[in-house]
């Protein structure tokens, strides 16, 4: 009888431990998370549309329904990122997830430069350089030092009624998500 | 064969309960890192790195991208203030008033966070600006199968929903938040018999 009452305890500790494994192990090994879901959206460095207003399916779960999304995969290991949209929207935010969807930074269209979208993403290297020669761009750029080179932008976009559907499609589809060069002191050998 | 028998249940109620109680936990509402209004839960750490294990879990399991805290912040809602879950054929008033935020939304979704019901893109959510308000600021939109004079969010459809209110540009997460927020209470109208 006491054999048996250990036999469950032990299974109990054993269910336990393996609760937690797996749910501190999720975030690393979910093959449906929202990376895995864009990189099939579309190549990195450029903006691929997640959803539109009113669209019943979506690729992404629990998105609001007067929203257009849009998402760009980057990789700061290559370059730093620059972001780019024009338009003059009602609300607009933007945020920065790291490759596991964590966000790492967000700002909407009140607290930009300008109700500008621009931001400029740099990993702690590549600000460095940018702090020693800054870049006329950065000026107007909300810069944002990530501390992760892989991960992905988010653009949401108020659509208040379908009246403003052209604007939103233009500010999503032409919204730039591109190679941002700082300009190197050095020349480059490989040139002659 | 004892020894076998016994390490076969060690392994059964181990696997089997831990790997049950870990598709609950990350499927269903849970009180870790949540923000409880009424009938109203939100996670306001889903999307930061800081948030507790259940939270990142359910968020990586479901592929959802959280609203950061600039953006805004979402509740959810599956009850009535009676604690019974919403039902697509009943009639439901949402009233009160919400946390101060620049604009909000509000939409009918199923469990698994997609919408209900295609092509219904005009009735089946609500925006803040275009809502009917009384003086007062407050507001009630009547959630129901039938057409209703004033503020009306469209269901069809039978069974269970959930109603999702996002804040954006609140400064219940952009700031360090806000005494005593406050969020609209959910009562049931009645069913169709």
């Amino acid at each position: 009888m006491k054999r048996t009452f250990y036999t469950v305890v032990i299974g109990l500790v054993l269910a336990a431990i393996v609760h937690l494994l797996i749910v501190l192990l999720i975030p690393s090994y979910a093959t449906k998370d929202s990376w895995a879901k864009l990189e099939k959206l579309g190549e990195p460095w450029r903006f691929s549309i997640v959803a539109l207003p009113g669209a019943s399916e979506s690729l992404l779960p629990l998105v609001d329904p007067s929203f257009g999304i849009a998402a760009c995969r980057f990789d700061l290991t290559e370059s730093p990122l620059s972001v780019e949209a024009h338009g003059n929207l009602p609300f607009w935010s933007v945020a920065i997830f790291d490759r596991r969807g964590r966000n790492i930074y967000s700002f909407n269209d009140r607290t930009s430069i300008d109700r500008h979208l621009f931001l400029i993403a740099v990993n702690s290297i590549q600000m460095a350089q940018i702090r020693k020669t800054p870049p006329a761009e950065a000026e107007k750029a909300v810069l944002v030092l990530s501390d992760t080179n892989q991960g992905f932008v988010l653009i949401r976009a108020l659509q208040p009624d379908p009246t403003w559907k052209k604007r939103l499609n233009r500010f999503l589809t032409e919204a730039k998500c591109e190679r941002f060069d700082i300009v190197e002191e050095k020349t480059d050998p490989s040139d002659n | 064969m004892r020894v076998f028998f016994e390490i076969l249940t060690v392994l059964v109620i181990g696997l089997g309960l831990g790997g049950v109680l870990s598709l609950y936990s990350i499927q269903n509402i849970h009180g870790f890192g949540a923000l409880q209004i009424g009938q109203w839960t939100a996670w306001p750490q889903a999307g930061s790195q800081n948030a507790d294990p259940y939270t990142k879990a359910k968020v990586a399991a479901a592929g959802e991208v959280p609203l950061g805290a600039s953006e805004g912040i979402v509740f959810h809602a599956k009850t009535d203030k009676t604690g019974k879950r919403l039902l697509l054929e009943c009639n439901y008033h949402v009233s009160g008033r919400t946390p101060p935020a620049r604009l909000w939304t509000i939409s009918i979704h199923n469990d698994d966070g997609t919408t209900v019901g295609k092509n219904l893109s005009l009735y089946s959510k609500l925006l803040s600006q275009t809502l009917v308000r009384q003086q007062d600021g407050r507001f009630t939109i009547t959630v129901s199968p039938e057409a209703s004079p004033g503020n009306w969010l469209r269901t069809r459809g039978n069974g269970v929903y959930q109603l999702i209110l996002r804040l954006y540009d609140s400064p219940l997460t952009s700031t360090r938040g806000i005494v005593d927020p406050e969020m609209p209470e959910i009562s049931l109208l009645g069913c169709p018999s």
